[in-house]
């Protein structure tokens, strides 16, 4: 699985740290984090080795601590 | 119309102050970070400007109608964000009553409370109506812009923030604050509020002090170091933006 199959997928993100979340999909631990918005983009999501930025997050998500 | 001076000054802390001129300088002070430079101004004349806020639903502006004209003269809208906390340094520039420039931070300055005059220049503070509507740079307004749009807009305003000048302290303050001052306005411009506030929890914007020491623990010094102070000033993430086509 790689950080941009998490994009379509239906995920409840969960706040371990202050805006950092974790989720497990099918048994692997993924991590979302914010960043310094806006001179970085607003998250990071990672998995295994591969990750992706992203601004506006996909409405499949759903992230803990936020509306 | 223009908005005419507020009927009530309430400060932060609940006092309610009389509307005489000697009861708004009080109010003022109350408000000022600096009262030192309200007292260096203390001579402006308070029925001199209004600020009109339009119906935040429709607004398109924030106006300022000043008294004498001096339509061309830089207005800085000091802002007290939410009324609870008053912020220095973060306003609103205004080119022109109709012109707003998007320098600073303000939701929407429904009551102007104080002004100055700096030879050309007009100071103005402001309390503030959350909800507020400006145009700002790009036409874009408080709560609208997509987190993508919002950082290609700060992405173009920041390349304006001018790099080219001398490596002084005074230059890398300046350059911070003009970039602190967008970033500011474009977390404001943001139209997820919840993510707005969660980032200004959690992702602070630091301040000249915090990356002058970031690049002395680099081991720079001098001129040397507000050199990279003043270069990171206009710097976006290169990488990443190329990734997201912001560059």
């Amino acid at each position: 699985m790689q950080a941009k199959d998490l994009l379509k997928m239906k995920i409840r993100w969960m706040e371990r740290r202050p805006a950092s979340w974790e989720a497990e999909i099918n048994g692997v631990l993924c991590t979302l984090e914010m960043n310094d918005f806006p001179d970085e983009p607003m998250y990071t999501v990672r998995v295994g080795n591969s990750h992706v930025d992203l601004d506006d997050r996909p409405t499949c998500w759903t992230l803990e601590g936020l509306a | 119309m223009p908005a005419k001076v507020s009927e009530r000054n309430i400060d932060p802390d609940g006092r309610d102050y009389p509307t005489t001129d000697a009861g708004k300088a009080l109010f003022f002070r109350a408000l000022m970070t600096n009262p030192e430079e309200f007292e260096d101004h203390k001579n402006f004349n308070w029925d001199t400007y209004a600020l009109t806020q339009p119906d935040p639903a429709e607004a398109a502006h924030i106006a300022a109608s000043l008294s004498p004209p001096s339509i061309w003269g830089v207005i800085r809208i000091e802002s007290a964000i939410g009324i609870k906390t008053y912020v220095a340094g973060k306003g609103l520039n205004i080119a022109s009553p109709w012109a707003a420039s998007a320098v600073g931070t303000a939701f929407s300055a429904a009551t102007l409370l104080h002004g100055i005059q700096e030879g050309d220049a007009w100071e103005i503070g402001g309390s503030i109506a959350i909800g507020g509507v400006a145009v700002l740079g790009l036409n874009a307004r408080f709560g609208t812009l997509s987190d993508y749009d919002t950082r290609a807009w700060y992405n173009e305003r920041i390349r304006e923030i001018n790099t080219d000048v001398e490596p002084t302290e005074a230059n890398a303050r300046s350059v911070v604050q003009q970039r602190n001052m967008l970033k500011a306005q474009a977390r404001l411009l943001m139209a997820d509020r919840a993510e707005a506030r969660k980032l200004d929890v959690n992702r602070p914007i630091h301040d000249f002090d915090y990356y002058a020491a970031k690049y002395r623990a680099k081991g720079l010094d001098g001129a040397a170091l507000w050199r990279e102070v003043i270069k990171a000033g206009s710097r976006a993430n290169a990488e990443v933006n190329a990734k997201f086509g912001l560059e």
